[in-house]
């Protein structure tokens, strides 16, 4: 038997692995494991192109000429809601919703 | 030998994510589960110390994430590195709530500071004991890279480390306990 000041490597290596237990007996664990489990969400193949797509008009939207912002605050300052504030907030909107699609999507 | 079978464990483990990843792949993840819970669960009982069904509860949440990432596992690494990193992070991510709760920075002591059990002289410490006073990083590599027989590399990336750190706190972790065990000779505490 080693002496412990001259533990080598190997002897510590077996004296560790002797001090561990091991692996563990099931005992109804991973029946309780498969209990838990939720539900498998439906695989949504369109999200990607449609975030791709939404960020696209983002981006266009980001470096809309200077006349387009004008009239929409043109239109939001007259109190009239016209096809290019309609426009623009139906984009926000389903940029905010594929935002919310993605983050679910991820968990 | 040993590679051979390892090989083919995990080429086992492989068709049974890709089945586990189709719509009726429950059955094919249970055996995932039966065939890497005791492992999963040795691994967190012994990161936790003495609470086993804390270790369990942090096993159950492991799988459970598992089986909700499961499309992101891309293969590049075995399935059990997989979900043997997902564990330690469940473990750490414990660690940091509940050191959030007392108000402390979480337990993850440096090299050379003495961890859970500071008291007592060192002489007539079994492994146990001498473990506890290893830093968290040293007795996590030692779990791995020698208790649970990971290659360092893997271990690397179940600690999320880079492969030298894991050297080095396999390293230091031993030379502390050849100090430690010094005292101490195997069989002492059995034989009368």
């Amino acid at each position: 038997m080693n002496e412990p000041d001259e533990l080598t490597d190997r002897a510590l290596d077996a004296l560790l692995r002797k001090g561990f237990p091991g692996e563990l007996a099931d005992d109804g664990f991973s029946a309780r494991v498969m209990r838990a489990l939720p539900p498998r969400r439906r695989q949504r193949p369109w999200l990607l192109p449609a975030a791709a797509l939404a960020g696209g008009l983002l981006a266009w939207l980001a470096v809309l000429p200077a006349q387009a912002w004008q009239d929409i605050a043109r239109e939001w300052l007259a109190g009239a809601v016209g096809p290019v504030t309609v426009a623009t907030g139906v984009l926000l909107l389903v940029v905010s919703v594929l935002g919310c699609a993605w983050a679910l999507e991820e968990g | 030998m040993a590679t051979d079978d390892r090989d083919a464990q995990a080429r086992i483990d492989r068709a049974l994510v890709d089945r586990a990843l189709q719509d009726d792949g429950a059955r094919a993840f249970e055996a995932l589960v039966r065939r890497h819970q005791g492992r999963v669960r040795a691994q967190l009982r012994r990161l936790l110390g003495d609470d086993p069904a804390l270790a369990d509860d942090l096993a159950q949440d492991s799988f459970v994430l598992a089986w909700r990432k499961l499309a992101q596992f891309r293969g590049e690494s075995l399935f059990a590195t997989w979900l043997h990193r997902i564990a330690h992070a469940r473990f750490l991510q414990h660690l940091r709530s509940r050191a959030g709760r007392a108000g402390q920075a979480p337990g993850l002591d440096e090299d050379g500071a003495p961890a859970a059990d500071r008291g007592g002289p060192e002489a007539g410490l079994d492994l146990d004991a001498a473990l506890r006073r290893l830093s968290a990083n040293q007795r996590a590599a030692l779990l791995y890279c020698v208790q649970l027989d990971f290659t360092h590399e893997e271990a690397a990336e179940v600690l999320d480390m880079p492969l030298g750190t894991v050297k080095t706190h396999v390293a230091r972790g031993k030379a502390r306990l050849r100090t430690l065990l010094k005292d101490w000779a195997p069989g002492d505490s059995n034989d009368e």
